[in-house]
């Protein structure tokens, strides 16, 4: 008791270092948060990154007091639930285990890297110190600096408008030929390094994406955080533009149309009954697409591999190395198709190879598969992918209320929501998973756009940041982020 | 600084960068020597210009078959004599015969073993080093491997990387040249070396196979005061298999200090051509150059130069 009473003397009689604890914690939360967004040490030591990320999750949850009611809880629960399923199957699945990417202490830091920056964006939200401001300076900056470094680099390697004026064109190293017009050079861990134009541009992709914030935001009221989207978006734009990356601007037109969609079209707080009928739709139009996905990798039916259904359902940019992927996962290598693979919910080998179509298909084919999602599917099986598609559409559900919480949208959500919505368009549709050029070299290997990427782990923190409970409880509505704003 | 120069002074910074861009030295147009159309793949490309010949460094060196003294290696896939088809000229030595010491090699812990010509590195094994230096003759005593400035020398790179035969990879492996070949300065300046070894057969849109024989006239220069000081060697004579696959290499050899050349130190550049091609019946109808009368063509295939046990500077 008396113990207990001299603590609580001290702690009035020095609220000084109260202050210190926060401050300096909030220091450590936001210089971290730019360390990650920078890409710190590159996709080989990310799960550095994850395991200080779970550190600094204790250490928040230990010096700082978590308060909550009961039904908040619950309603974070059942968001998080999810989220949780992907992280355990992502991490432990046959393909890290199988393969030589991974042991059971890296599975354990992954999994725990995923609920770590989900829970430290949630917990920063209610730390004293830590505004919605600071969090995207922090990340606009990480990522426009990884951004600015990359497009120097890149000017001296292939001067301006090399896609264009090298398009047709090869050069030789040590015998092999590779195409100029497709690559560009970006720190790759503590290299300078030649990558593909997709890896090499995402950085710059999500930062142009942030530029609809201006939209909503005016100089005037607030220049400090008008001028870093500016600045760090126009990084982007220009190192896109300079390629120019033709792919990546026409996919930013989908972001400049929510962010016009937002500024222009009046969308009441409420979700309306048409935007829940048009998104229900989508949801169920997405849901009998990826059915007939299933079945046709299960069951190779010629008549959606052929033909005008061919070239939807068969069509060698996306689709093709995901029916490759469903037909290894499902059936046991180099067995008839009476040999059904149930384990494919927990992954697919690494080794995996089979046939498709009529052709063979060899090991590594996995490599050419540029939609995110369908990476969770190889790499944790069936139900890491379900997980992380119900997590999608959780974390859809919850930014649409995070935006809209207020009377008024303010630039900053918009500017957060849009670093989230143009990563996930980019790495749904342009995600590369082998970026190195020289495929043997030493820093080359596969990267995992999950849990070998330190943008997916910033995308972690933010949705944790902007997490507005989507099932019933009360708000949870933290003091850093409205009272920032007023 | 107000803005405006700031925004004048990156823009400058970002267009010298881009002005002085490395990658774009040295490209090609995509298949550029690998239509694999023997009429349109001819590799002609000269680096040295004849305006900017010196003078010989002694008189030309003419090896024929019988000159015992100044031999060169001649032997198919580097074998000595005990060829299967097409009645090899069984007199003619091999490389592994002739200069026996190229094949050796001493590994870092000073263990010595001797390397394998039919272990072959490809270009689908780039980075699989490990596997291959000290093991494969072609990947451990190529150019490549001696220095890596030899990695960065565009197309001819193919010509340095120690794949020496076809392995499948077809127009990827070689260079296709004509009677007038081809020539090439180095990316350094050879220091230390004795030996040249090229790994090469004929091609013809023929398709038969039959025997070919040819003389390689070869120079390697060397920086003068009036321009590029030169050797010149003539090899007479050379026996080649044509249109017997892509395996069907011989590996053409020859020992500086042999034949005189007791200094090639300072050697920055080399030509490579050919005259008086005999194969039988063929050859009166076809063309040895990219235009001609004859539809059918005939080329000398490269897979490698090497230099076998050099050190450059």
């Amino acid at each position: 008791m008396e113990q207990t009473k001299t603590k609580e003397v001290n702690t009035a009689s020095s609220p000084s270092k109260k202050f210190d604890k926060e401050k300096t914690l909030a220091y450590v939360v936001l210089g971290f948060l730019g360390l990650v967004a920078f890409g710190f040490g590159g996709s080989q030591y990310t799960y550095l990154l994850s395991a200080i990320g779970f550190l600094v999750a204790i250490a928040i949850l230990a010096l700082l007091p978590y308060k909550a009611s009961p039904k908040e809880n619950k309603a974070l629960l059942y968001y998080a639930i999810p989220l949780g399923v992907f992280a355990v199957f992502s991490s432990f699945s046959k393909f890290w285990f199988q393969g030589t990417f991974s042991s059971v202490s890296s599975g354990l830091i992954n999994c725990f890297g995923i609920a770590a920056f989900f829970a430290i964006g949630f917990l920063s939200r209610k730390m004293k110190y830590i505004s919605m401001k600071g969090v995207l300076f922090a990340v606009l900056l990480g990522l426009g600096l990884l951004a600015l470094i990359s497009t120097i680099a890149s000017l001296a390697e292939y001067g301006f408008f090399c896609a264009i004026r090298y398009n047709g064109m090869v050069y030789y190293y040590d015998g092999i030929s590779y195409p100029l017009a497709s690559e560009y050079t970006t720190l790759f861990g503590f290299n300078l390094v030649a990558v593909s134009l997709r890896y090499g541009m995402q950085y710059s992709f999500i930062l142009a994406s942030s530029l609809i914030a201006l939209l909503f935001l005016s100089p005037k009221e607030d220049k400090a955080l008008f001028i870093t989207i500016a600045t760090c978006g126009g990084v982007g734009l220009i190192s896109m533009l300079l390629v120019p990356y033709v792919a990546g601007l026409i996919l930013l037109l989908p972001v400049a149309l929510v962010g016009f969609i937002l500024r222009f079209v009046k969308i009441p707080q409420e979700t309306p009954k048409w935007e829940k009928i048009t998104a229900w739709s989508l949801v169920g139009v997405g849901s009998l697409l990826l059915l007939i996905v299933f079945v046709n990798g299960i069951a190779d039916l010629s008549a959606l591999n052929s033909g005008f259904l061919g070239r939807i359902f068969n069509n060698g940019r996306y689709l093709l190395p995901i029916n490759e992927m469903i037909q290894a996962m499902f059936w046991k290598q180099g067995a008839t198709k009476t040999s059904f693979d149930l384990t494919a919910l927990f992954g697919m080998s690494a080794t995996a190879q089979g046939s498709w179509n009529g052709s063979l298909f060899s090991e590594g084919f996995y490599l050419k598969n540029r939609i995110f999602e369908f990476n969770a599917l190889f790499e944790g099986g069936v139900l890491a992918f379900l997980a992380l598609l119900v997590a999608i559409v959780f974390a859809i559900m919850s930014l649409r209320k995070y935006l809209h919480s207020d009377s008024k949208i303010s630039g900053a959500k918009v500017a957060l929501v849009a670093l989230i919505l143009g990563w996930f368009i980019f790495e749904s549709l342009e995600s590369d998973p082998y970026p190195a050029v020289l495929y043997y070299a030493d820093y080359s290997r596969y990267c995992s756009p999950i849990s070998e990427n330190h943008l997916f782990l910033v995308m972690l923190f933010l949705l944790g940041f902007a997490y507005t409970p989507i099932f019933r409880g009360e708000s949870s509505k933290g003091k850093g982020v409205d009272e920032d704003e007023d | 600084m107000k803005m405006k120069t700031k925004i004048k002074v990156w823009g400058l910074f970002l267009s010298a960068l881009a002005l002085t861009s490395c990658k774009t030295s040295l490209l090609y147009s995509t298949r550029a020597y690998e239509i694999n159309d023997l009429a349109k793949d001819y590799y002609a490309v000269q680096e040295l210009s004849l305006s900017s010949l010196g003078d010989p460094l002694m008189t030309e060196i003419t090896l024929d078959r019988s000159s015992k003294e100044k031999m060169y290696a001649n032997g198919y896939i580097d074998n000595n004599g005990t060829y299967q088809d097409l009645d090899w000229d069984a007199t003619r030595q091999a490389a592994s015969s002739l200069y026996p010491a190229i094949y050796d090699y001493t590994a870092k812990d000073g263990s010595k073993t001797t390397l394998n010509p039919a272990l072959e590195w490809t270009i689908g094994q780039e980075g699989n080093d490990d596997q291959f230096i000290g093991k494969a003759f072609g990947r451990t005593k190529c150019l490549a491997s001696v220095d890596s400035a030899f990695k960065n020398t565009g197309v001819l790179s193919k010509l340095y990387n120690g794949q020496m035969f076809c392995d499948n990879y077809h127009v990827k492996a070689l260079l296709q040249l004509d009677t007038n070949g081809y020539s090439t300065f180095f990316p350094k300046t050879l220091a230390t070396g004795d030996y040249f070894l090229i790994s090469c057969r004929g091609g013809s849109s023929f398709g038969v196979a039959r025997k070919t024989w040819m003389d390689i006239q070869l120079r390697f220069f060397k920086e003068g005061k009036s321009g590029y000081d030169f050797y010149t060697i003539n090899l007479q004579d050379v026996l080649l298999r044509t249109d017997s696959g892509g395996e069907g290499d011989s590996f053409v050899a020859i020992r500086f200090s042999d034949i005189g050349i007791a200094d090639p130190f300072g050697i920055k550049g080399m030509s490579l051509a050919y005259s008086n091609v005999n194969d039988g019946t063929y050859t009166a109808q076809e063309n040895f150059g990219a235009s001609g009368n004859y539809d059918q063509y005939f080329g000398l295939l490269v897979y490698e130069v090497m230099f076998p046990d050099s050190t450059w500077h």
